[in-house]
C-alpha cells in the first residue's frame, strides 16, 4: 500500500529539511512537498533531499497547494493520502495511527485533533479560536469536531479523490469537514501531539485576522454554492 | 439648464456609447448594454423631467425623489460589488489551475 506524505509550504527554509528528515526516520518515503512561491530556499531544499518537490510560480495559498499535492499523489497511485504541516508542529510518529483505521478500511478519512487528549501546553487564546471554529463548523455544516483546523489529516484514494478542495486560501480547513459530510464519508478523529515552538507559533500569527476572512468565505460560499 | 443636467447628459452619453462601442466589439453581452442604457437613460429622464422621479418615488413610499434614487443606487452597487466579488473569485480559481497544472508538468 503505497503512501504518500503531502506537506504544504510557504517560507519554510527554516524547518522543511527537519521535517522531511523526520518522515524519512518514520520510513515515509514518498513525500511530495508543494512549495507555494515561497521567497527563501524551500523549494531548493526539498528538491536536494530528493523529495517530490512541486512549486507554484505564484502564491496561491495552502488549500490551493494541498490540492496541487494531493492531485499529483493521486497521479503517482497513492492509496493514502497523508497531509503534514511544513513547520514542524506534527509528529511523522501520529501518522501510523492516522492511517491505520483507512487500512483497515474501517474510515475514509481520519483527522488529527489536539483536543481529544487533554493537552495543557495548547494556548488558551489559540483554544478558544480553534473551539469557536468548531463550534461554527458544526452550526453550519452539522460535523461534530473537537478540533476544526488541525492540519494534520488522512485520506483514503476514494475520499481523495472525492474532497477536492476549491478554496485557495485558508479556508479548506472548513471546507474539508463539508465535504466529508456532503460525500458521506465515513471520519474519525484521531488525538495527535502538537509541538507548540517558537517557530511554530510565529507562523500561526496569522489565524486571528484569518479566522474572520475564513467565516466570511463560508458564509459567502453557503450563499453561492 | 442647470449644470447638473449638462453634466448628466454628456457623461450619461459618453457612458453609453462606451458600452455600445463594447458591445460591438463582442466584449460585453447584450444583456449588459441594455442594463447600462437603461442605468444611463434613467439618469438623463430624472435629470430632465424630475416630476417622473417624484411620481416614481410616491409610488415606491419615498418622501424626496432624491432619497429614492440614492437608495436604488446603493441597491444596485451592491449588486455589482458582489457581482465582481463573484467573478475575482472565479478568476482566482482558474489562475490557481494554471498554477497547479504548471506546477504537476514541470516536476
Amino acid at each position: 500500500m503505497s503512501i504518500y506524505v503531502v506537506i504544504p509550504a510557504y517560507n519554510e527554509a527554516g524547518m522543511i529539511r527537519k521535517v522531511i528528515n523526520g518522515l524519512k526516520k518514520a520510513n515515509y518515503t514518498n513525500i511530495v512537498v508543494v512549495d507555494d512561491s515561497s521567497n527563501d530556499k524551500t523549494y531548493e531544499i526539498a528538491k536536494d533531499m530528493g523529495v517530490h518537490a512541486l512549486r507554484h510560480i505564484i502564491n496561491r495559498g495552502q488549500g490551493a497547494s494541498l490540492r496541487t499535492g494531493i492531485e499529483y499523489a493521486l497521479e503517482q497511485g497513492a492509496d493514502i493520502i497523508v497531509t503534514f504541516d511544513a513547520d514542524g508542529q506534527h509528529q511523522p510518529a501520529d501518522i501510523k495511527k492516522l492511517i491505520k483505521p483507512i487500512k483497515k478500511k474501517q474510515v475514509d478519512v481520519t483527522l488529527g485533533s489536539r483536543f481529544i487528549r487533554k493537552d495543557k501546553s495548547i494556548p488558551k487564546l489559540r483554544r478558544l479560536y480553534l473551539k469557536t471554529g468548531a463550534l461554527v463548523l458544526f452550526l453550519m455544516y452539522g460535523i461534530q469536531l473537537t478540533d476544526s483546523h488541525n492540519g494534520l489529516r488522512a485520506f483514503s484514494r476514494k475520499a481523495a479523490s472525492k474532497i477536492k478542495i476549491q478554496g485557495d486560501r485558508m479556508e479548506h480547513a472548513s471546507e474539508i469537514p463539508e465535504k466529508i459530510k456532503k460525500n458521506r464519508l465515513r471520519y474519525k478523529e484521531i488525538p495527535v501531539k502538537i509541538k507548540y515552538t517558537e517557530y511554530s507559533k510565529k507562523h500561526g500569527q496569522n489565524f486571528k485576522t484569518n479566522a474572520f476572512k475564513i467565516f466570511f468565505k463560508m458564509v459567502i460560499n453557503k450563499l453561492l454554492r | 439648464m442647470s449644470l447638473i443636467h449638462i453634466i448628466v447628459i454628456v457623461f450619461g452619453l459618453f457612458a453609453i456609447s462606451r458600452a455600445y462601442l463594447r458591445y460591438k466589439e463582442s466584449k460585453v453581452k447584450l444583456g449588459e448594454l441594455l442594463f447600462w442604457t437603461g442605468i444611463w437613460g434613467a439618469a438623463m429622464v430624472f435629470a430632465f423631467f424630475p416630476d417622473t422621479l417624484n411620481w416614481l418615488s410616491d409610488r415606491a413610499g419615498f418622501r424626496r425623489g432624491m432619497d429614492f434614487l440614492i437608495a436604488i443606487s446603493v441597491i444596485t452597487l451592491f449588486y455589482l460589488v458582489f457581482r465582481i466579488y463573484v467573478k475575482l473569485d472565479e478568476t482566482g480559481q482558474d489562475i490557481t489551475k494554471i498554477i497547479r497544472e504548471i506546477a504537476k508538468s514541470k516536476k
